[in-house]
């Protein structure tokens, strides 16, 4: 337990000066423009600014803004690697039980596995453990909240998002998971005690020198697997950028009904690697997005897209994928709205 | 004896592969093979829930994780020695 309890409490420091170096800067900031001074912006992107330029600036814009709250997602997305112990986890995934949703909802995220091991364990959650339902939620829910996301969003957006997406993504990925139960299992098989899941957890004693260790070397596999795909992305928001005017976005991705709809199929096809999401929100709401449409798109966006589904299509019934991608598609629609309830507007500096 | 490698062909578990033959290598066991089996149904079956995994037989050894090089002839100095 000393281990696992090391591992929290070094996670939550992280938090705590990451927080603080967040809120002190917006702090400061505030005070600077109730007195009438803006901070300048050290790489502006202006009417004048030629064309080719756009994508380079932009990708400076976000090194300045999120160096630091990513460093620090880094370090903690290594840190529950190296400190919670995945076979914990699993263990509870093993068996049906209304409790399994949960667990499939909460712990997943805290998995953090690759992309290429998530398929695997869905198939195992399905197949010899929990079934069908939690382990769509464990998919669903997987990719949607994982810490560095919602660090990231934090930071970048606002903490309204940062909540509304951690609330609306582990309700949409539990129903859904619910839904899918409900229609596609049949009672032989809710019956049927194919628990075989072998997963054995054993207790690691804490060993301060090799812990920390492991902690930086799993953080230096976080920052090379991810790094380069995040940098690429923003460059790719920085290029769309051109292309769009605020008039198409606020028309098309302003706030209303049908715009919330569009954002959401979009999330549901498009491929959004890890964390790129973000920003590609946070342009569109410098350019009129409203905030339904933007929280449905990271509600569908990162838990969805066509190369995951065919990947679990090859698990499961393709006719169960669709199902899971049309409820995906309304919980998006629902939660935009209700979150452009509660939110209908969101300022940005 | 056989040493099982489990999973989807993913760089992790190229690596685990990599390790376990280069274990067997170094220790010179010449009767032991290193299969790897990259059908996840296949995988599902065999009880393991998280990849790259690594079984001696039908004894999981290590899941979700890559162990070194040393660990590995840790083990096959227990089984096979």
């Amino acid at each position: 337990m000393k281990r696992i309890a090391f591992g929290i409490i070094l996670i939550i420091l992280i938090l705590g000066v990451l927080v603080s170096y967040e809120w002190y800067g917006a702090f400061k900031k505030s005070k600077l423009i109730e007195k009438g001074i803006f901070p300048k912006e050290p790489f502006p992107i202006q009417p004048n600014t030629p064309w080719w330029q756009i994508p380079f600036l932009t990708l400076l814009q976000y090194l300045t803004k999120a160096w630091f709250c990513l460093g620090m997602a880094f370090l903690i997305a290594g840190a529950i690697e190296t400190f919670i112990p995945k076979e914990l986890i699993i263990k509870h995934l093993g068996k049906r039980s209304p409790k399994a949703y949960f667990i499939a909802a909460f712990g997943g995220p805290l998995l953090s596995v690759c992309s290429c091991s998530v398929i695997p364990l869905f198939a195992a959650i399905k197949k010899r453990g929990a079934g069908l339902g939690p382990a769509i939620t464990f998919l669903l829910a997987t990719p949607a909240i994982n810490p560095a996301a919602i660090i990231l969003t934090f930071s970048l957006i606002s903490w309204k998002f940062a909540i509304g997406r951690i609330i609306l993504a582990l309700s949409a990925a539990i129903i859904t998971g619910a839904i899918l139960e409900a229609i596609w299992t049949t009672e032989e098989e809710k019956k049927g005690i194919l628990s075989q899941l072998k997963v054995e957890y054993q207790e690691k004693p804490l060993n301060l020198k090799d812990d920390l260790k492991e902690w930086v070397t799993n953080v230096w596999d976080f920052v090379k697997k991810i790094f380069p795909l995040v940098l690429l992305g923003i460059f790719i928001i920085g290029i769309v950028k051109i292309f769009l005017t605020s008039q198409v976005i606020s028309k098309y991705l302003g706030q209303g009904f049908w715009q919330t709809a569009l954002a959401s199929i979009l999330g549901v096809v498009m491929y959004t690697p890890t964390l790129v999401e973000i920003p590609f929100v946070r342009e569109l709401l410098v350019l009129g997005m409203g905030t339904g449409p933007a929280l449905a798109f990271l509600l569908t966006g990162p838990a969805l897209s066509l190369p995951s589904m065919l990947g679990v299509s090859r698990v499961i019934n393709w006719k169960m994928v669709l199902n899971y991608a049309v409820i995906m598609w309304i919980s998006g629609i629902i939660g935009g709205l209700i979150f452009a309830h509660w939110v209908p507007q969101i300022k940005l500096i | 004896m056989l040493i099982k490698i489990l999973g989807s062909g993913c760089p992790n578990c190229q690596k685990l592969e990599a390790n376990a033959k280069k274990a067997v290598e170094e220790l010179g066991l010449k009767d032991v093979k290193v299969e790897h089996i990259y059908d996840v149904d296949k995988v599902i079956e065999m009880g393991v829930a998280m990849t790259p995994a690594i079984m001696f037989g039908d004894e999981i050894k290590a899941q979700g994780r890559i162990p070194e090089v040393e660990e590995i002839k840790g083990w096959l100095q227990e089984t096979v020695l």
